[in-house]
């Protein structure tokens, strides 16, 4: 049982000799706990696509499903909740809340679907992002990384099915890209979490369960991409 | 408390300890807005109390309506920028919202952050504006009662505060109801992308193949939020307008019809009962005496006058007659009710029709009294006149046909004299005094010279004295004589032409201090209104300058298109406040005018004439101003900045 399906997902934008198919009939399907990595020049519709798949925006055509509830059918207020608890972001500049500190930035998402803060839970994410030292600080006092790794954890708080990150390492050094890297590795392993990141660093898509090429707002076949996958990739996934 | 409401209650928080130059402006707004509710409100209920002092309770429609179109543009001023503050603060943290709503906050959790901040503000707006208001209200109320009699009672009615927070809180909560609507909708996918945001221009293409200019540059960017340009534009437009056209109403009034009306020299003295309202005019005091006509007469340069009054029986002639008796029965122009309603007129209407004499007042006027008559019908011949064989009938000049109760030449008697209708003339205030009595409720009266007069009611003592005075120091010589005698005689009053002239600024002040105090406010709002768009346009678009500098554009050239742009902002309002201004002028305040014999509408646009310059000098000088703070830091850093 797929955890995240697309069928045939169309995105265009203008009209006539204007029309831009920045999604061009993308179907793809994720199983539970896996990491998938999405890779693609610029412009190749891999930001639409995650955009798509955790209900930001409405596709023209196609269906996106996540554990098998069709979000185009969702009100908008029913897909907010919806998102709140089934989805976390993680985005390239980190897209923190600049007035509130670290600690209520990671909790935000829980406060906002009007739930108690689990304190154990938050406490393990905390620690694992080695986060303690800064609970109290504003964003604007952190670093690139220790920002990202807030936008990870404030990503986790709700305990979402599903983690999208669009870029997470793109404005980091290699250094500190691998850290942020090995942090979503963790979490995806330590608690079963679904991953589906972008990136244009092939190198960091490589450690992904899976990886998929993006061009021309279609995913490129399997077998004409360059495949580098790892032993523990399941084959199922697209079958 | 559960967890969601603190969540909101604790960003609305942190966002407004955030903006603190925002709420400022925002603060001033709210004030400037409760300060006009608050002051008309004030006004309103005191203008009720005095009123009520007085024994009318009765509340007029035109005061009504008056009252009313005043809150309704507040309403509308206050509506114009709150709406704007609030337009422009979401459209700057319209990445703040989205990323909101892309971690799960709900529309109404949105919406509920800005509806907190805004009742934040007004918390500490209105009470300060209520202050100011009622501190205003107390200040105009004392003008613009000085034209009455009344003693001015500064209500301390709670329904001042308490509606005039109503409204105010009214005002604020209508305009920030569509920006928070519009923070709630914001989708999350546009606010991430969202880069400066001014552009509702829908437009997909522009066809131009000239090469651009920096004026035109300008130009475009007017159009790029047309909604703010118009909110902006109107609400500076409002208050000009407003100033202008009570100008034209103060204008209008002409302090030379009213003082040719009221007062026709330039001292008249007399008994206190001649001038005071609805006192009988008892010529058994013998306030005006000889003595004090030599005295004054003694002074160089001046001309004296004197003016009798007496009661008499009289035979108006036929034509007066029949004049009479088509008047009061003329069913249309409803006279009638005059003569059902006054039993003293029935009585004496009655008398006529059965005897053919009535009850008339009788003045004897000698030369320089009789001059300062309007005659409406015939001419004045002062010779012929003096002959005592003539009288002048008198009675109100503008009144049409109504006014002509004579024929020239009609025989008419006084107790037992014949006189010969030389004309019809209106005599000033100042001459006829304020005799309506019960005797003479007819309203017939007779002007005829004094030596006739005195032979016919011999002893009778002068109703009024005269004098025209020139030179500055003889004029007050002979007013110290009349201040001495009053100082003797109780009864004795003065008016001076200096003393109606001031009594008539007063009046006109009375009418439009209101009007003028709500345009300062209103006008203020405009210029609060523009600051603000044009500070928080440019920060908007600090990205985009800098863009514009890294493809080079410089800095001076980038000052020019601002420039431009604020007196391309200042000439649209000057235009929509010319039109505006003209509409208003020649519909609402001409109609206003024309109803008082006093004015002679006067279109001017002096005031915008004034405030042309000025307006233009601040929409040069605040762009410049906000610029210069945008260019602090360096090209780099301005252009990585992402909001």
């Amino acid at each position: 049982m797929s955890i995240l399906q697309a069928k045939e997902v169309k995105k265009h934008y203008g009209e006539d000799e204007n029309l831009v198919k920045a999604l061009d009939g993308v179907s793809i399907t994720i199983m539970p706990g896996e990491f998938v990595s999405i890779v693609g020049a610029s412009g190749s519709g891999k930001s639409t696509l995650l955009h798509m798949l955790g209900g930001l925006d409405n596709p023209t055509s196609g269906s996106v499903e996540i554990g098998g509830q069709d979000i185009s059918q969702l009100s908008d207020d029913k897909l907010t909740v919806f998102r709140r608890r089934q989805i976390g972001f993680v985005f390239q500049n980190y897209n923190l809340v600049p007035i509130l500190n670290v600690f209520e930035n990671i909790v935000l998402p829980v406060e906002l679907d009007g739930k108690k803060v689990e304190r154990d839970y938050i406490d393990r994410i905390i620690s694992l992002l080695g986060l303690e030292s800064k609970l109290n600080s504003l964003p604007s006092n952190l670093s690139g990384g220790q920002q990202q790794r807030v936008a990870i954890a404030r990503a986790l708080a709700t305990k979402p099915s599903i983690l999208l990150a669009d870029e997470p390492t793109g404005n980091l050094d290699s250094h500190t890209s691998m850290d942020v890297l090995n942090l979503l590795q963790m979490t995806n392993r330590q608690f079963s979490q679904t991953v589906v990141m972008i990136t244009h660093n092939d190198e960091i898509a490589n450690l992904a369960d899976r990886k998929l090429h993006m061009a021309d707002g279609r995913i490129m076949q399997p077998l004409e991409a360059k495949y580098c996958g790892r032993q523990n990739m399941r084959m199922g996934a697209w079958a | 408390m559960d967890a969601t409401q603190s969540m909101t209650a604790k960003l609305s928080d942190r966002q407004y300890r955030a903006n603190k130059s925002r709420n400022k402006t925002t603060i001033i707004a709210i004030i400037l807005v409760t300060v006009m509710f608050t002051t008309v409100f004030t006004i309103g209920l005191s203008l009720m109390d005095t009123k009520a002092q007085l024994g009318a309770v009765t509340t007029d429609m035109s005061s009504m309506f008056l009252f009313i179109s005043g809150i309704i543009l507040i309403l509308i001023s206050g509506y114009l920028i709150i709406h704007n503050i609030f337009q422009i603060s979401v459209t700057q943290d319209i990445q703040f919202y989205g990323l909101l709503k892309t971690l799960g906050a709900k529309n109404t959790q949105i919406g509920s952050i800005l509806m907190r901040q805004a009742a934040r503000l007004c918390l500490v707006g209105i009470p300060i504006g209520l202050g100011i208001g009622y501190g205003i209200g107390a200040l105009l109320l004392p003008v613009l009662l000085a034209a009455n009699s009344a003693i001015a009672v500064l209500s301390v009615n709670p329904a001042i505060f308490i509606g005039a927070a109503i409204f105010a809180l009214v005002t604020v909560l209508i305009s920030c109801a569509k920006p928070a609507r519009m923070a709630g909708k914001v989708s999350p996918i546009a606010a991430l992308r969202y880069i400066d945001g001014e552009m509702d221009d829908k437009r997909k293409t522009k066809r131009s193949k000239r090469a651009t200019s920096i004026s035109r540059m300008a130009k475009e960017n007017l159009g790029r939020n047309k909604k703010r340009t118009v909110t902006m534009v109107a609400s500076l437009a409002l208050g000009l307008m407003l100033l202008n056209s009570f100008y034209v109403m103060q204008n209008s009034y002409d302090a030379e019809a009213y003082l040719k009306s009221y007062c026709a020299s330039d001292i008249a003295f007399s008994d206190k009962s001649v001038t005071v309202d609805l006192l009988d005019y008892s010529n058994t005091n013998n306030t005006v005496t000889p003595e004090l006509m030599e005295q004054i007469a003694a002074v160089p340069g001046t001309q004296t006058g004197v003016a009798y009054y007496t009661e008499a029986q009289a035979d108006p002639g036929d034509t007066a007659i029949n004049n009479i008796e088509n008047f009061y029965n003329d069913e249309e122009s409803g006279p009638g009710s005059w003569l059902s309603s006054i039993e003293a007129a029935r009585t004496s209407y009655n008398k006529l029709m059965q005897t053919g004499r009535v009850t008339a007042g009788v003045y004897g006027l000698d030369d320089i009294a009789a001059k300062t008559g309007n005659v409406y019908m015939g001419k004045y011949d002062a010779e012929k006149f003096a002959t005592g064989k003539y009288a002048f009938g008198l009675g109100i000049a503008d009144n049409g046909a109504d006014s002509i109760f004579y024929e020239i030449g009609d025989k008419i008697e006084i107790e037992g004299k014949m006189y010969e209708i030389m004309g019809m003339m209106e005599l000033p205030t100042s001459v006829q005094g304020s005799l309506e009595t019960e005797a003479t409720a007819l309203g017939e009266k007779y002007a005829i010279p004094t030596a006739a007069f005195l032979e016919q009611f011999p002893n009778t003592p002068i109703m009024r004295g005269f004098a025209n005075v020139e030179g500055e120091e003889n004029k007050r010589a002979a007013e110290q004589i009349v201040l001495s005698h009053m100082e003797q005689d109780g009864n004795l009053t003065m008016q001076t032409r200096d003393t109606y002239a001031s009594q008539f600024r007063e009046q006109v002040a009375a009418q439009v201090i209101l009007g003028y105090a709500l345009g300062v406010i209103m006008a203020l709002i405009g210029v609060l209104n523009f600051v603000n768009t044009m500070l928080t346009a440019i920060i908007a678009r600090k990205r985009e300058f800098a863009m514009m500098e890294s493809v080079g554009m410089t800095k001076p050239q980038l000052k020019q298109m601002l420039v431009f742009e604020g007196i391309d902002y200042a000439v649209i309002t000057l235009v929509i406040s010319l039109l505006l201004s003209l509409f208003v002028g020649l519909t609402v305040i001409q109609d206003s005018v024309s109803m008082s014999w006093v004015a002679n509408f006067q279109f001017s646009l002096l005031p915008l004439g004034i405030l042309a310059p000025v307006l233009i000098v601040l929409a040069v000088f605040i762009p410049l101003k906000c610029f210069g703070q945008t260019q602090q830091r360096s090209l780099v850093e301005r252009l990585r900045e992402t909001g």
